[in-house]
């Protein structure tokens, strides 16, 4: 702590009195973010009573830049932890902090990092604050760029959890070479070529009476990308050793993971096609770490990520144990003049994606499939298991009628199986939600956006429909009133009105905005990680602001 | 000269290679059980927070079984129902497992709120959090029994069946130095309950649910409150030893007192951690 | 200890009015192939520049995109003004958005910042987040969020820097 505190002083000290003069190209930025909610008690809607009544999450990032040196640190404060977090955030510090230097081809971090190797199957470390998600590695980092297309990385840490790091010690390398650059001759093709290789592996002590569990678990992973501006193509494979742990139920199976992509794209249209394979990969420095901490590594979920309220009701999260996927995606620009593209072209977006599992056969007559303590199943690389986890087909069409009128309109048919996703056992929910979504230009600075959804759904809450207003005066203000209501809820007391009202103000970066109202319990995705919000009913002010 | 350059990242990628752990078979440890002695042993106090309703449960009550296998006599389990999983739902799951110690235990822990299965290991602190998921319970309780035990708890029960009264001794000797107030509380488990059990591990019995489910050290209540009472103020120096008697009355009929236990643990009450328990039938 | 924590944070506050106009960091991002592109390319002669943070899930960042493409040419022939996007979808969409900006038709150059460094770097918290830079590749404006018709007074900026007027504010 005392460390950290000097960190700031020195910080302080270099941007306050001497950077005009000693230092000219010195700098010190920053952003805020604080989200504070009062919250009413709702027996409805099954928001809980909250004894603090109002809860609250802030953070405060400052990054100092001299020449080559950078330096940062951010400051948290949960007081209490917002509703629909990790309530183990409690409390506030100095969560992050670092020291980067940069020399020619040459740079090394001191202090908390993000990275990412290749697609992240093995390492990737990140922070999504909207879902409580910080698995930044305190430790130290490389990077060095021997010669032109050569990039190589290598780091050594422990993740963050909450306000302490995590038992386990991380480390990796990672290699990529881009061809085009190494190779003289390759410099004019029209081709560009990338592999790259990482290796990461994980220590932690084995303490446990029961089982042997592997001290270091290691893993790597080879990609190759080829393009041509006009065809994409690229994959990884990774590959993990036993790595026993709470979320395989101590299976000592090897795991692996594939992830093939696809493309075609030319001005106007794009079509892109992934395929994934993910074996037993979930992959933590901490054996016994579940939810959405300690993460290694980054199996990203190949769905559509959906914006639109009712169709985000069932997102998607990839299954770390074992799952097939596919997806399809098509973007289409239909010309100006055309009979469809009107006077200023219409664009159309497909989506179809599809998770399922993977056949998982048992290792021997006698031991169950994921059985504790064993290798726990066998599988068929290429075979399909028989259980639908996700399916969503999708449509969606951006048409501008006129200076003043633009609409998008989309659709969505998604199969969801609950059980896998969230853990429950109320099976498939099958359901289909329209949106339509005008925006009107009143004056060119002034628009209201009208959205209507519906969702169409026999299993689990039934029927919604929603619409909301938007009033918005660019570049500062905004205000929107919606209400969304569960008509078709099969239980008649619960067929509830959740409204909401909101306004925002914006100036430069600094935003402020609030809304009152009541909020469905639901799951909030960003990229294809997951977690669940509580209903609530309240107050809920954000402010944002850079400097 | 690139080549050359290339090669000496070679021996780096052979070096992290190493740091590879394949375990052969057989997985489990071959240390059967620890050799009992006469000594005075370390006891510790598992608290498994779960729920009828909650289907991983069953399995994380296997951990704490085998674990009660591994160290008889070592390991108090009290098996606390709480939260959203303990909730009673027709037509099955209409037994009332809770009680007001259990929910101000999860609700000041903040147990059920990360989820269950769920644990407290002698309610020590690890990284932030004193919760311990069900598969970081053998590390934990390994890691505490392997340390010498810092006092003794012995225990003394009358049971009067007629008129419920309990009539508790407790006598305390420390080992160690303690510079902080020290606690005595005392549990009320009941063992064998037959009734339902949500369970999707088939490991352990049928899953969705299990009919005839047997659960066991279920937390009834506390002789002394949540949080017991003072044994003494202003620490304690080691060869200290202190006595205590406890007198509570349990309404017959309520529980079946034949399967009854009552769990008696001492711990810092700054700290909140654990220093010893022990265990003694009701009759 | 909270006292001392109080104060450090009150004198951090007082020293931002006296910062330095700073330029955009130099680090490594990706183009939409995913091969690696410096920020210190982001150049444009002597004219100014427009970086835009986006994600193709956001849609007010796509409907300001959108809105500034269908002017982007007559931007460049009257201004000189170079936009720059730099999407912050990470692995799960990262592949899609090639197709995505081909199948816009965008005439602007987009880059990949798939794990958020350059977000960091530029203390962007949330998308849409619009930054404009003078010709000495400083940071004279920032903006976050998209109305309809916030482009509008994006140009008007633009117009005015090339005027030789301070639009900081």
């Amino acid at each position: 702590m005392r460390t950290l505190l000097s960190v700031i002083f020195i910080m302080t000290f270099l941007a306050t009195g001497y950077s005009q003069d000693l230092l000219p190209n010195s700098s010190i930025q920053g952003d805020f973010q604080t989200d504070f909610q009062y919250y009413f008690e709702d027996s409805l809607i099954g928001a809980p009573n909250v004894p603090e009544k109002l809860l609250s999450n802030g953070y405060l990032n400052l990054l100092f830049t001299n020449g080559n040196f950078n330096a940062g640190i951010r400051y948290e404060n949960y007081q209490n932890v917002m509703q629909g977090f990790d309530p183990r955030y409690e409390g506030s510090g100095i969560a992050y902090r670092f020291a980067e230097y940069k020399h020619k081809d040459f740079e090394i971090t001191v202090g908390n990092f993000y990275e990412q190797f290749g697609s992240g199957m093995v390492f990737r470390s990140y922070e999504e604050r909207s879902l409580g998600i910080d698995n930044s590695v305190d430790g130290i980092r490389l990077k060095y760029k021997p010669f032109s297309g050569v990039y190589l990385k290598g780091f050594i840490g422990k993740q963050r959890f909450f306000f302490d790091k995590g038992p386990g010690i991380v480390r990796g390398i990672d290699g990529e070479l881009s061809l085009n650059e190494f190779i003289p001759k390759l410099s004019t093709s029209k081709w560009r070529y990338t592999i790259g290789g990482s290796f990461v592996s994980k220590y932690q002590e084995d303490k446990d009476p029961i089982y042997k569990l592997p001290e270091n678990v290691g893993s790597w992973a080879g990609r190759l990308s080829l393009t041509n501006g006009k065809i994409i193509f690229n994959t990884e494979y990774a590959h993990k050793i036993n790595d026993p742990s709470t979320v395989n139920n101590l299976i000592y199976k090897d795991g692996e993971a594939l992830l093939v992509n696809l493309g075609y794209t030319v001005k106007g249209f794009g079509l892109m096609l992934s395929a994934k394979r993910i074996d037993n990969m979930s992959y933590r420095s901490d054996r016994t770490a579940t939810g959405n901490v300690l993460m290694i590594n980054y199996l990203p979920a190949l769905t559509n990520p959906h914006t639109y309220t009712l169709e985000a009701f069932y997102p998607y999260a990839t299954q770390p144990n074992g799952e097939m996927g596919f997806q399809g995606q098509l973007s289409y620009k239909i010309d100006k003049g055309t009979l469809l593209g009107g006077k200023y072209g219409t664009y159309v977006a497909l989506n179809y994606s599809r998770a399922s599992s993977l056949d998982m056969q048992p290792i021997n007559d006698t031991t169950l499939v994921m059985a504790k303590g064993t290798d726990g199943y066998t599988s068929d690389f290429f075979a399909l298991g028989d259980e639908l986890f996700f399916e969503d087909f999708n449509i969606e069409i951006t048409h501008k009628f006129s200076s003043k009128v633009k609409a998008i309109g989309t659709y969505a048919l998604i199969s969801y199986n609950s059980d896998v996703i969230e853990g429950h056992t109320d099976g498939m929910f099958y359901a289909n939600v329209g949106v339509l979504d005008l925006t009107y230009k009143v004056k060119p600075k002034k628009a209201i956006r009208f959205e209507m959804q519906h969702l169409w759904c026999k299993q689990d809450e039934g029927n919604w429909g929603m619409g909301m207003i938007e009033y918005s005066i660019a570049p500062k203000w905004f205000f929107a009133v919606l209400d969304n209501f569960n008509y078709g809820n099969p239980d008649k007391d619960k067929q509830l009105h959740y409204y909401m009202m909101s306004f925002g103000y914006t100036r430069n970066a600094g935003r402020i905005s609030v809304s009152y109202g009541k909020q469905r319990e639901g799951i909030i995705c960003v990229g294809g990680v997951c977690r669940n919000v509580p209903a609530s009913n309240g107050f809920l002010v954000s402010i944002t602001s850079n400097f | 000269m690139k080549i050359k350059k290339l090669l000496y990242i070679i021996p780096i990628l052979i070096l992290a290679f190493s740091a590879c752990d394949y375990i052969d078979e057989p997985y489990t440890e071959g240390n059967g059980t620890v050799n009992p002695t006469d000594t005075v042993k370390r006891k510790i106090l598992l608290e498994d927070f779960t729920g009828h309703q909650c289907p991983n449960c069953p399995a994380a009550a296997v951990v704490a079984h085998q674990l009660e296998a591994l160290y008889p006599g070592q390991i108090q389990i009290v098996t606390i129902h709480a939260g959203f999983f303990s909730q009673m739902v027709s037509p099955n799951y209409l037994i009332d497992f809770t009680c007001t110690e259990g929910v101000a235990l999860d609700t000041y822990f903040g147990v059920s709120t990360i989820g269950n299965p769920n644990g407290l290991v002698n309610r020590k602190e690890y990284s932030g959090s004193r919760v311990i998921g069900p598969n970081d319970w053998p590390s934990k309780v390994a890691e505490f029994l392997a340390m010498e035990p810092d006092a003794d708890i012995n225990l003394g029960c009358s049971y009067n069946d007629g008129s419920g009264a309990i009539d508790l001794t407790v006598d305390v000797d420390f080992f160690s130095d303690f510079s902080n107030d020290i606690m005595i509380c005392a549990f009320l488990t009941e063992d064998s309950i037959i009734a339902y059990q949500k369970n999707n591990d088939p490991a352990v019995g049928t899953t969705p649910e299990i009919a005839n489910y047997t659960h066991m050290h279920v937390l009834r209540g506390s002789m002394n409150g949540t949080w017991g009472d003072t044994l003494t103020t202003g620490g304690v120096s080691a060869n200290d030893s202190y006595q205590k008697t406890i007198n509570y009355s349990i309404s017959t009929g309520t529980w079946d007192t034949e399967h009854m236990h009552i769990v008696v643990f001492i711990y810092d009450a700054t700290t909140l951690e654990v220093i010893q328990s022990e265990e003694i039938k009701l009759k | 200890m909270k006292a001392i924590k109080f104060s450090l944070f009150l004198i951090l506050l007082s020293i931002f009015s006296f910062v330095n106009a700073q330029e955009i960091p130099s680090l490594d991002i990706k183009n939409m192939d995913g091969s690696v592109y410096s920020t210190d390319s982001i150049v444009n002669g002597e004219s100014p520049i427009i970086i835009s943070f986006w994600a193709t899930w956001c849609k007010p960042c796509v409907r300001e995109l959108t809105s500034i493409a269908e002017v982007y040419d007559e931007w460049v022939e009257e201004t000189g003004v170079r936009l720059v996007a730099i999407s912050i979808d990470d692995q799960r969409t990262f592949n899609n958005v090639l197709p995505f900006v081909n199948g816009k038709d965008w005439p602007f150059d987009v880059y990949c910042d798939p794990n958020g460094d350059f977000k960091r770097a530029m203390s962007v918290n949330m998308v849409p987040h619009t930054f404009i830079l003078d010709k000495d590749r400083k940071i004279v404006w920032q903006h976050t969020s998209f109305a309809e018709g916030g482009e509008l007074e994006l140009i008007e900026l633009i117009r005015r820097l090339n005027d030789g007027e301070d639009i900081s504010e």
